[in-house]
């Protein structure tokens, strides 16, 4: 029980995080109307309690992504001596963020099956 | 939160910039990070260069610079969706072409030559380049991966080239395979070898490639170079060869013979002209036949298939499309068929027995012949389900008979 605790609470590998990212961006985003980058991975941080942490190597070449597939689109906001760049997605990208969503509970859901989690967690 | 200062963020800005951030875009959101993160950081015991040097620390090892990297690299990826599905759509539908060209060209159905060059175009054009182009960007790393996908690109636009050459019947079909292939093994190869061999886990597949690659390339190179269905033998074939040198030595000697007797004064030798033109109009129908059929066997137009020698015809199997035009049947209309060529030769016969009612034209009859111990006609025997290469060399014996009994009425006329 020890082992699994550790596990939950500690950074999952990269592998399982790597293709999550753009879900996760996307659903913040459909939920906020428009967000900056260090505001993403400190909303991703204080609603995962820390267990995913979204670094700015991952986060931001996948925004320039999503703003070259037309997926958000970006404005920018003079905040004192600086540039703030929010992102906000664009009709498209609802659409992508419900599909991406929509996937990815069914994802989970098949890996439920496929794994057999729900027992185990009750009997832990 | 304490809020930075101009000449800290100016400070920054430039930072940014001398670690090698050029792109301004990028610039903007990382700038804009670094300053959130040092706010939320900073408190009245740290200063902002610690906390400063910290955050970059967060960046990891390769810092900065990694970060426009990776941006870069998903922004010239950002047809990636655009050019995998093309690869995949021109993929399906190339080998779809080529395979439905492979069966029209068995069948000796038309259309095969626009399936299949269509089909290699959308190969060789689209769908090669846009694997070796997605494959280089998902792995390339090194300038050697580049190099790979480069050689295997050109050594398989060869290969695929040298083999529609070969089908279409182009020329320099096999030096073009040949080249393929020989860039294959010693371009592709050494290099496929040494980029994985420093990866243990990967070591056997790439023999196993290796040597598939290699008896793949052999066995076709070898394939290109023989030409492989040999229904006759060595033997027989050279006397299908020989036969033809008779023929057209027979055509030379007929010629000079009807020479003689124009120039004769002799007024009686000169009744020859009926003669002629039955023995030449029996001839120009057989040797049109003969490139007529090698046109449509070949699936060529009769210019080229005149080009073509005896002895290229060796290795053309049997095919339904020679038996459909002979016979006319499957509803083939054809301007050359085995009915027509007896009545010409019926005619020739007739033209050769009024000059010379005794002559022996025995050579040009058809008697039903014994084909595995059933009683078939001539015309069965000798010319249905035959591969091209016997086909015309049916028809050289029937020349060879023809020019032999004109041969024998002008030996008459001579004595007249």
């Amino acid at each position: 029980m020890h082992n699994i605790l550790m596990y939950l609470c500690g950074m999952y590998s990269s592998e399982l995080i790597k293709g999550t990212l753009k879900t996760i961006v996307l659903k913040l985003l459909s939920e906020t109307k428009q967000m900056y980058g260090y505001e993403i991975t400190q909303k991703v941080k204080e609603l995962t309690d820390s267990k995913i942490v979204i670094t700015e190597g991952a986060l931001y070449p996948m925004l320039h992504q999503l703003e070259a597939e037309g997926i958000v689109t970006t404005e920018t906001v003079n905040i004192g001596k600086r540039v703030r760049k929010y992102y906000t997605l664009t009709s498209s990208g609802e659409e992508r963020a419900k599909e991406k969503i929509f996937e990815f509970a069914d994802f989970i859901n098949t890996m439920n099956v496929l794994l057999d989690l729900k027992p185990r967690v009750s009997y832990v | 939160m304490f809020s930075l200062t101009e000449e800290q963020i100016a400070f920054i800005e430039n930072d940014i910039r001398v670690r090698g951030i050029t792109s301004p875009d990028l610039s903007i959101d990382l700038l804009d990070h670094i300053c959130c993160i040092i706010e939320n950081s900073l408190d009245e015991y740290r200063n902002f260069d610690s906390v400063y040097q910290e955050t970059l620390l967060l960046f990891g090892d390769k810092g900065l610079k990694e970060i426009q990297d990776e941006t870069n690299r998903v922004l010239t990826f950002k047809h990636y969706y655009l050019m995998n599905s093309t690869m995949k759509i021109s993929g399906y539908v190339s080998s779809l072409l080529i395979l439905f060209g492979a069966i029209f060209k068995f069948q000796h159905w038309p259309g095969a030559a626009p399936l299949l060059i269509v089909g290699t175009f959308f190969l060789t054009v689209l769908f090669l380049p846009l694997l070796f182009i997605l494959k280089f960007k998902s792995t390339a790393e090194s300038n050697r991966s580049v190099l790979l996908s480069i050689i295997g690109f050109v050594a398989a636009l060869l290969i695929c080239c040298g083999v529609l050459f070969r089908v279409m019947h182009w020329p320099d079909a096999r030096l073009i395979s040949v080249m393929g292939g020989v860039l294959l093994i010693l371009g592709y190869l050494p290099v496929y070898f040494i980029s994985v061999h420093k990866n243990t886990t990967n070591k056997m597949n790439a023999t196993a490639t290796v040597i598939l690659i290699i008896a793949g390339v052999g066995l076709f190179i070898t394939e290109t170079g023989t030409g492989t269905p040999r229904p006759v033998s060595d033997n027989f074939w050279r006397g299908v060869i020989e036969n033809d040198a008779l023929l057209n030595s027979m055509r030379t000697d007929n010629a000079t013979m009807y020479a003689k007797l124009n120039s004769s004064s002799d007024s009686a030798k000169k009744d020859f002209k009926p003669l002629k033109a039955s023995a030449d109009e029996l001839m120009n129908y057989l040797d049109e036949m003969k490139i007529y059929l090698t046109a449509a066997s070949l699936d060529m137009n009769e210019e080229q298939a005149k080009q073509v020698k005896l002895d290229d015809l060796r290795s053309e199997g049997a095919n339904n499309t020679i038996t459909n035009l002979l016979f006319e049947t499957d509803h083939v209309q054809s301007k050359y068929t085995v009915a027509k060529m007896n009545a010409l030769v019926d005619n020739f016969k007739n033209t050769v027995k009024t000059i010379d009612p005794s002559a022996d034209l025995t050579l040009l009859d058809r008697k039903e012949q014994m084909v595995n111990d059933q009683p078939v006609t001539w015309e069965k025997a000798n010319f249905e389900w035959m591969p091209l290469p016997l086909v015309v060399y049916n028809i050289i014996r029937i020349e060879l008979a023809v020019k032999n009994c004109e041969r024998n009425a002008l030996n008459q006329f001579s004595q007249k």
